[in-house]
């Protein structure tokens, strides 16, 4: 009989645990309210604890005497012997350099404890919250990837003819042709029903920028198969790791011999690659290298003169099964710590949530996303574009009409998928938590032009791999994720030559009035298939308004880093003037929160009435003097609400533009 | 008798006045304003306005601006000049928002709004532009309706 059992049963309280999937801390000053315990997705044997800010001091000089296996306060340790503790220890590695900022965010405060398995977990927590050191106690739960099943493609798939589908050979790598998801000329090869122009816009964007090396993209994923031919190029190396001594923390950020990223899983350098490619593809969509003349082209790869962004691999998965949000949580630290300015996550909770309060209260994971946000680029060292960290996640392909966590937050962009007709994509999921759309692949458009004899995935995204070859075909929220970590990556690089320098906030704002219309396209009905595999219709009118703000457009990106257009208003007449430059090609879609000019600008320019954006997305407005004026609005970034406590729901974003009243033409001109 | 000769003197200088000579000549508007303009303009809430205007001897003209923004417009109409007053239309059949009193003075035209004479815009005599005619705006077409962009 294992010896914990006898002091737990003397432990245990009648309340019951909450079992089901929201890890919610509850009110009063009781055991119960230290918990933030979910038992649906349990990682069995581990357990996050948070100690008072009292407490921490003996708790560190404790683990420190026992050399790392005990906290010296003797109730707690009653509890590891209890439970047959394996380790105990600071869940955020210390980083010499910034560890006073780590303090600061509470970081060093959250301990991970690993014991024997067995023991109720329930009854695990609350025998740690019984501890008076203790503030916080929280389950560790599964994330899971956001692979979907590898299909398996006809032999020689579909090759597409080069003279057929290229639209602009912008680059020399050979297989550009196969990626309708950057340039979109609307061959029938992709996909019979293929539109052009149903892609991210890099025959625009290129031409202006293809990535500056000063970016760096945290992949969060499988590991990135660092010496893949397309990718090495563009791979993150930590210089002083790479040029130091084999099993040395030669730059001392609390990792030992971290060369390209680290392996979270195993909590080593070793990228264990453990036969899945999804961080491998992922990695690929985002910086690819440009122009080397072999294989396909990243978002930010460059223009083939070692100016592609450079991909960081945290590897927080092994393979396709689920893996654990401690892993994920440390990942964000490093992330920080090591100079990455955007981070790249395809995955999301296994359980479902409906609140960001659900998701946010006491955990740590969300604790160091908010850390990568606050110290990330340019607080770091990394990208001075950017005074914090992007994060980009996936909204998930369960067909849900809701996005999952980390994602859905209200202030994380989350990314849904379209197809190569503009359509959404039949396994998105879509509604409250969704920010913005990119291309993602749909397999079933492809498979359907064969008459379902061949599947093909012509009309899936192409990208690196390693699994059956170098180069491959992926579909998912995992694919059209990376393309808005390399659309924004390129923006950055824009901003970067720009001398252009943005808070976090200032950057979403751009990325999500930097898109097309997508509502449009949400009508009819598609191909879909059942958890059983059996086709069935999809109808798309309920997808809108839910697919975020519209899908990413790379050249409005980089034309908002330029600058935010100047409206101009005639003079002394009601106008009705189209924003659609300014809020993206969404803006009829929109639900505008606010619409403010300050009263002295109002004064100036005698404006009558209000100023308001009509339900079409039209500024009205009457200007009776000339003059210059700064309009600001707010407005929710997918769906009808802003995120809460309460509910799921969209990012508020603040936009400003200037308007100019003079005696302009009715059709914009200057005379 | 002197007073028809000076009549006459005055007649003959306000002919010479009034004769075209080609760009450089500072009080002749219809031929002065052939050629190229930038117009000067400042404000704190505007980035930049860059707004250029070739005015051709066939009474045409065109113009490229942005303001504030990277990509440029690009109108074409005609214009007329009479009793100093410079009105025009564009291509599209719109008419140009106002007419202009026309001052031109060696090579900056001043052009103040017959409506409103607050509105003044200042134009230097540039160098012909040819970065402004691959910089025109380009934004999809599919998602853009064939509405007028503002009004």
């Amino acid at each position: 009989m294992k010896r914990y059992f006898l002091i737990l049963a003397a432990i245990l309280t009648v309340s019951c645990v909450r079992d089901n999937f929201e890890k919610v801390a509850l009110e009063g000053d009781s055991i119960e309210s230290k918990l933030v315990f979910a038992e649906e997705n349990l990682v069995d044997g581990e357990m996050l604890v948070r100690f008072a800010e009292s407490a921490i001091a003996s708790v560190e000089a404790g683990a420190s005497r026992s050399g790392g296996t005990r906290s010296g306060i003797s109730d707690f340790d009653a509890v590891l012997e209890s439970v047959g503790v394996v380790s105990f220890e600071r869940l955020f590695p210390i980083n010499q350099r910034y560890e006073e900022r780590a303090r600061e965010a509470g970081l060093h405060l959250w301990y991970h404890i690993t014991f024997d398995g067995g023991a109720k977990m329930s009854d695990v927590a609350r025998a740690f919250a019984q501890v008076g050191e203790v503030s916080v106690v929280e389950s560790v739960n599964l994330i899971r990837s956001m692979a979907m099943p590898e299909i398996e493609s006809a032999e020689g798939d579909t090759m597409l003819p080069m003279a057929e589908t290229t639209t602009k050979a912008i680059f020399n790598d050979p297989d550009l042709h196969k990626q309708w998801h950057y340039i979109n000329n609307g061959s029938a090869a992709y996909y019979s029903g293929a539109k052009a122009g149903a892609d991210v816009n890099l025959d625009e964007a290129w031409p202006i920028t293809a990535g500056d090396s000063r970016i760096i993209v945290a992949v969060c994923d499988d590991a990135v198969k660092y010496d893949h031919p397309d990718l090495a190029a563009n791979m993150w190396v930590n210089p002083e790791e790479k040029n130091g001594k084999a099993g040395v923390d030669d730059d001392h950020n609390g990792y030992v011999d971290d060369i390209y990223g680290y392996n979270f899983c195993s909590m080593s350098p070793n990228l264990n690659f453990s036969g899945s490619d999804h961080g491998t593809h992922v990695a690929g969509t985002v910086a690819a290298v440009n122009n080397n003349g072999i294989g396909g082209c990243g978002v930010a790869g460059g223009t083939g003169k070692g100016d592609g962004v450079r991909i960081m691999s945290c590897q927080i998965f092994e393979g396709s099964k689920g893996t654990s949000d401690a892993r994920s949580a440390k990942a964000f630290q490093y992330m920080a710590d090591n100079g990455a300015v955007i981070s790249q996550n395809s995955w999301g909770m296994m359980s479902k949530l409906t609140s960001d309060r659900a998701y946010t209260t006491n955990s740590a994971e969300f604790a160091a996303i908010t850390y990568f946000v606050k110290n990330g680029g340019a607080m770091s060292g990394g990208c001075s574009a950017l005074k914090g960290g992007l994060a980009i996640f996936a909204a998930g392909n369960e067909q849900f009409d809701y996005a999952v966590y980390p994602g859905a937050h209200r202030s994380l962009i989350c990314v849904t998928a379209m197809s190569c007709d503009y359509t959404p994509a039949y396994y998105t999921n879509y509604g409250p938590g969704s920010n913005i759309a990119a291309p993602g692949g749909d397999y079933l458009q492809s498979y359907s032009d064969t008459g379902w004899s061949k599947a093909t995935e012509t009309s899936s995204i192409y990208s690196t791999t390693f699994v059956k070859g170098n180069y491959g075909y992926k579909q998912g929220t995992s694919m059209a994720c990376p393309h808005v970590s390399g659309v924004a990556a390129l923006g950055l690089a824009r901003a970067l030559a720009l001398g252009k320098k943005y808070s976090v906030e200032e950057y979403q704002s751009i990325l999500l009035t930097s898109v097309n219309d997508i509502s449009r396209y949400c009508s009819g009905k598609k191909y879909s298939i059942t958890n059983g595999g059996q086709l069935r219709d999809l109808d798309l009118t309920q997808y809108q308004g839910k697919m975020g703000v519209g899908y990413i457009d790379a050249f409005r990106v980089l034309m908002n880093v330029e600058g935010t257009p100047c409206v101009p208003i005639r003079v002394g007449v009601k106008q009705s003037v189209d924003l659609s430059e300014v809020l993206g090609g969404g803006v009829a879609s929109l639900k505008i929160l606010s619409v403010s000019v300050s009263a002295a600008d109002k004064s100036k320019l005698k404006i009558d009435g209000d100023v308001t954006i009509s339900a079409t997305g039209r500024l009205s407005i009457k200007c009776n003097n000339e003059g210059s004026a700064i309009v600001t609005v707010k407005f929710v970034a997918g769906g009808n609400a802003v995120g809460s406590d309460t509910a799921t729901g969209g990012m508020e974003v603040t936009k400003k533009f200037a308007i100019l009243a003079r005696g302009f033409a009715s059709n914009g001109g200057w005379l | 008798m002197k007073k028809i000769f000076m009549f006459a003197v005055a007649l003959l200088a306000s002919v010479a006045m009034f004769s075209s000579c080609g760009s450089g000549e500072s009080y002749s508007p219809k031929a002065a304003i052939v050629g190229c303009w930038q117009l000067q303009w400042s404000d704190a809430n505007i980035d930049y306005a860059d707004v250029y205007a070739e005015f051709n001897e066939d009474m045409t003209f065109t113009l490229y601006q942005k303001l504030q923004s990277p990509t440029f417009k690009h109108y074409t109409g005609n214009y007329l000049i009479a009793n100093g007053v410079l009105s025009g239309e564009y291509s599209d059949g719109k008419s140009w928002g106002t007419s202009y009193n026309i001052v031109i003075d060696n090579d900056v035209m001043t052009l103040t709004s017959t409506t409103n004479s607050d509105d003044i815009s200042v134009f230097n005599r540039c160098e012909p532009r040819s970065d402004v005619k691959v910089a025109v705006a380009s934004v999809r077409s599919d998602e853009q309706d064939d509405e007028q962009r503002f009004f």
